[in-house]
């Protein structure tokens, strides 16, 4: 009888453990170079994160990858840079999400699947943890209008990612990492 | 204990063998050594006695690989590494802890034994390979032999029986290669199977039972070592030398001589550093660092990369005078004339194409001087087809730099480092992992940048290329105002 | 010379985290994770400034409890900047919309809200250095298909720091100018030079460690056995329970005298 999830190879999982860290620390060094408030940097981190995640989605193509690189992401920012418990709820709904977004196709190759798969977690993390914000703002909806902004600009920075991420793949292609 | 029957294989994707009818075998207590220049097939080699082709990299393989007479296609790399044991070049990268003594004990872990035998298992590895004093460091604190030293403890720890060995010598200095290899020989006299892939020969002097010369993906010599002598066998294959003379205690000194407004060359006057909370490494220290090609020796720790980074201005000095070519320079502008190309080659490529590298570095190189507005300095510029000759790169112009091998990365970031044109350029370990037929391009081209009047600075454990190219050493630590002193007289033969 | 590059990085982090999380602490990362979870959950759930100010002191004790003021007041420094800015917006905002009018007290319960989440994830932040963490992780017992690639990612996080210095310091060797300027003029430009080569690092170190777990034979369903764990010990049983009855007790101060502050607030 075949796996619905067939296990993932300890290759897989370095994979995804090493872009986890890669996107970590390039995110946060954004952040961190420019100021969290910045637009521009704001916009740089969403797209590095998003770049990244299309690659790691064309290197490891197997159902619940994405959901287990966030689980993986929000454990250790837990652990290591005390990450807001508060985005575990929409940060999870949103991989689960994508991940049903690209069950359907999920034996298909190229890199649409993977770029599915980000767009839907990027949109979806983003409305909620909107949803998050207003819960702990709810007493003052003024402050939301002024979240509202932030979390758009960086959804611009993932779409931008997801450009980012198509050409990251193909040069990677071209570079003869990537193989189909 | 490993057996080659015939054996031809392809990678996925590749319409050539990578190798092709390779027969030999390595028995229990026999070494044996296999070279030949870059792209001939030794790696493949090495993947194929520890599994890794097929089991991994997937590909054809016709004949069969025998381990401990059972074929390697029958079982997976993680079951053949029980038996045979692999440490390649660089061990951090394979290293999942990041403290000694959780890599010492990670793979026990997974194979789920008790804790109290891990623990003694831990302990027996840091004794037999001396590493107690750092069992509670983090691996980023090891020197390169000590790396290596934990990479082979954790291996041998396993109770293998045989054991593969891929460049072992690329990153060590002449001690630690020595030290590995006496540990060889006692492994092999104890009845390990040990194969050494490595393009460095001299240190397997005495060691190696067999060399095994690869060309082209097929088995070109077998013998003993004395089969090295053969020059024109080391000429046709790209073999580095089987005998090296150390020069390190023969080369002369750097002289400084009388500052002078037209000499060339830059000149560092009463330097200090120290790291923040830290002893002095440079205390009122002097040196000059004229044309040509100079050495830059020292033990571990000696300050060496801390002296790079200081001409070239990455770290700032706690005091001292820079002069180039005559002139004073401050520390902030020296990284505009002072080059520098360190090891990480894979962090220094950011283009599409080999071309786009070389041209982009060109480009940055002419600003700069517009920038500065240099005066004296070499003037003529390598073109883009000058360097790609000279660094042996014109067949993989277009290629994207980031698939290239490891040595024609480096051998692609000294090219940019020459397009910038710098008066003083300090390479670290340029050759490292260089066959020999790229170690003697490296050398010729240091030549001809030293001969257009830039100080070349060479920080490196490889002895063939220190003999080949360089004409002084500047040795660490330096003995501050006294060293001046000490130094001319060294050359003098007064002191020795 | 690579070595070197992450050696002065990391001595000093590593020697002090191990010491932070032994002796300063000395709790179980599990017990810190319950906190942090339960305060986050009780602090949305109430809306009244009583239970907030009761969740509020008992989690400013716990995270002064760390003794690292320093870190403490820095992030206190940060979060009422962004207060202050959050303020003048809602003040700017109830200008121009009437219908959102501008109060004191309706900002009291999400900034108290900020601040608990700020005390409660800063000791399990500033206790848990990079290398105590696999410990930590260790701890959890997680399945392997978690705990490996969690280890991998604790494992590279300090090297890709490293990197990226690395990479910003050959680009400037080369002539690149990386100042805050560039990176507004070129944004996109700036990202390929100093990203690109992290990325194809990642994959190199992906192949690599790869091949070293094949090697190593690890594999899903093996048997793991930590060598050495952080164990639970009866002050973590401690913390737990306190952190309940705070909980408790900030959601009874708010069943009791939040209603009319809750919809002060509101209004």
């Amino acid at each position: 009888m075949t796996r619905l999830f067939p296990r993932w190879s300890a290759q897989e999982l370095v994979v995804v453990g090493v872009f986890a860290a890669a996107s970590k620390v390039s995110t946060l060094l954004i952040a961190l170079a420019g100021g969290g408030m910045n637009p521009v940097s704001l916009m740089g981190k969403n797209l590095v994160f998003t770049t990244l995640l299309v690659v790691m989605l064309c290197k490891v193509r197997r159902p619940g990858t994405l959901f287990l690189f966030t689980v993986i992401n929000i454990i250790v920012s837990m652990l290591l840079l005390g990450a807001s418990v508060t985005l575990i709820p929409p940060m999870l709904m949103a991989a689960l999400v994508a991940e049903a977004a690209i069950w359907p196709r999920r034996h298909a190759s190229g890199a649409a699947n993977a770029l599915i798969g980000a767009a839907v977690f990027d949109f979806v993390s983003k409305a909620l943890s909107l949803g998050v914000s207003w819960l702990f703002m709810r007493e003052n909806p003024a402050l939301m209008v002024m979240v509202v902004p932030f979390v758009v600009i960086g959804y611009f920075g993932s779409l931008g990612g997801l450009f980012s991420g198509v050409r990251a793949v193909r040069e990677l292609r071209h570079a003869g990492i990537i193989r189909e | 204990m490993i057996r080659f029957e015939n054996v031809t294989y392809s990678y996925p994707f590749a319409q050539a063998p990578a190798v092709r009818d390779i027969s030999f075998c390595v028995s229990p207590g026999e070494l044996v050594l296999v070279s030949g220049q870059s792209g001939c097939g030794k790696s493949t080699l090495m993947r194929l006695a520890n599994g890794l082709c097929p089991g991994y990299f997937r590909g054809t393989l016709k004949g069969r690989v025998l381990v401990e007479g059972r074929e390697t296609t029958t079982m997976s790399p993680g079951e053949i590494s029980r038996t045979v044991g692999t440490l390649f070049q660089d061990p951090e990268q394979q290293f999942f802890a990041l403290g000694v003594e959780d890599e010492l004990a990670f793979v026990h872990e997974w194979r789920g034994l008790p804790a109290a035998v891990t623990r003694e298992k831990v302990s027996r590895a840091a004794e037999a390979f001396d590493l107690t004093e750092v069992l509670h460091h983090s691996i980023h604190e090891l020197s390169e032999g000590q790396k290596q030293k934990v990479g082979l403890a954790s291996i041998l720890s396993h109770g293998i029986r045989a054991l593969v060995l891929d460049e072992p010598t690329a990153n060590l200095d002449p001690e630690s290669t020595i030290e590995l290899a006496q540990r060889l020989r006692s492994l092999k006299e104890s009845g390990m199977a040990v194969l050494v892939v490595d393009h460095r020969l001299y240190w397997l002097e005495g060691v190696a039972d067999r060399v095994l010369v690869m060309k082209n993906g097929e088995i070109c010599a077998m013998g003993p070592f004395a089969m090295l002598q053969d020059e024109s066998l080391r000429h046709s294959c790209g073999l580095r030398d089987c005998l090296v003379e150390d020069v390190r205690s023969t080369l002369p000194d750097i002289v400084i001589p009388e500052r002078s407004d037209d000499e060339r060359g830059l000149r560092v006057e009463g330097l200090r550093f120290a790291y923040k909370g830290d002893r002095r490494i440079f205390d009122d220290a002097d040196f000059f660092l004229g044309p040509g090609v100079t050495a830059l020796l020292g033990n571990n720790g000696a300050g060496k990369t801390t002296l790079a980074r200081l001409v070239t201005g990455l770290n700032r000095a706690d005091a001292g005078r820079f002069f180039m070519h005559g002139r004073e320079v401050p520390q902030r502008e020296l990284l505009g004339r002072v080059g520098v190309v360190l090891q990480n080659a894979d962090h220094q490529l950011h283009m599409k194409s080999v071309t786009q590298e070389l041209e982009v570095s060109l480009r940055l190189a002419e600003e700069r001087t517009k920038r500065f507005l240099r005066a004296s300095g070499p003037k003529e510029r390598f073109s883009v087809f000058e360097l790609l000759e000279m660094f042996g790169l014109t067949a993989l112009s277009d290629r994207h730099p980031q698939s290239l091998s490891g040595g024609e990365k480096q051998r692609l970031v000294i090219a940019c480092a020459f397009a910038g044109n710098p008066d003083v350029l300090i390479l670290d370990e340029p050759t490292s992992g260089l066959d020999g037929g790229n170690m003697m391009r490296m050398a010729c081209a240091l030549e001809i940048l030293a001969r257009r009047g830039t100080c070349v600075v060479v920080i490196t454990h490889d002895l063939e290329l220190m003999r080949l190219s360089c004409k002084s050493a500047l040795r660490l630590p330096m003995k501050g105002r006294e060293g001046k002193a000490y130094a001319e007289k060294t050359v003098d033969g007064d002191m020795t | 010379m690579r070595a070197s590059f992450v050696n002065r990085e990391w001595t000093g982090k590593a020697g002090q985290g191990s010491a932070d999380t032994g002796n300063v602490v000395g709790l179980d990362v599990r017990s810190r994770m319950f906190v942090t979870l339960l305060a986050s959950v009780v602090t949305v759930i109430i809306s009244s400034f009583e239970g907030q100010a009761v969740l509020f002191v008992a989690s400013l004790i716990y995270a002064l409890s760390v003794r690292r003021f320093r870190a403490l007041a820095a992030a206190y420094a940060v979060m009422a900047i962004m207060m202050l800015v959050a303020a003048l917006c809602s003040w700017g905002i109830s200008r121009a919309v009437p219908s959102m009018p501008f109060s004191p007290e309706s900002l009291a319960v999400p900034f108290m809200r900020g601040a608990v989440m700020l005390n409660v994830v800063l000791p399990l932040a500033l206790t848990c250095r990079v290398q105590a963490l696999l410990t930590a992780l260790k701890g959890l017992r997680l399945p392997f298909c978690i705990y490996l690639p969690g280890a991998v990612m604790i494992r590279f996080i300090p090297t890709f720091m490293n990197d990226v210095k690395q990479v910003a310091e050959t680009l400037k060797i080369r002539g690149c100018r990386l100042g805050p300027g560039e990176m507004f003029r070129h944004p996109l430009m700036m990202l390929r030079l100093l990203f690109t080569p992290l990325l194809f690092r990642s994959l190199r170190t992906s192949e690599e460690l790869g091949i070293a777990a094949e090697l190593k034979g690890l594999e899903a369903g093996g048997k793991f056995v930590p060598f050495r764990v952080s164990s639970w010990t009866a002050r973590d049983t401690q913390l737990v329970v306190l952190a309940i009855v705070v909980a408790v007790s900030a959601f009874a101060c708010h069943l009791m005298w939040g209603d009319a502050s809750s919809m002060s607030a509101m209004r």
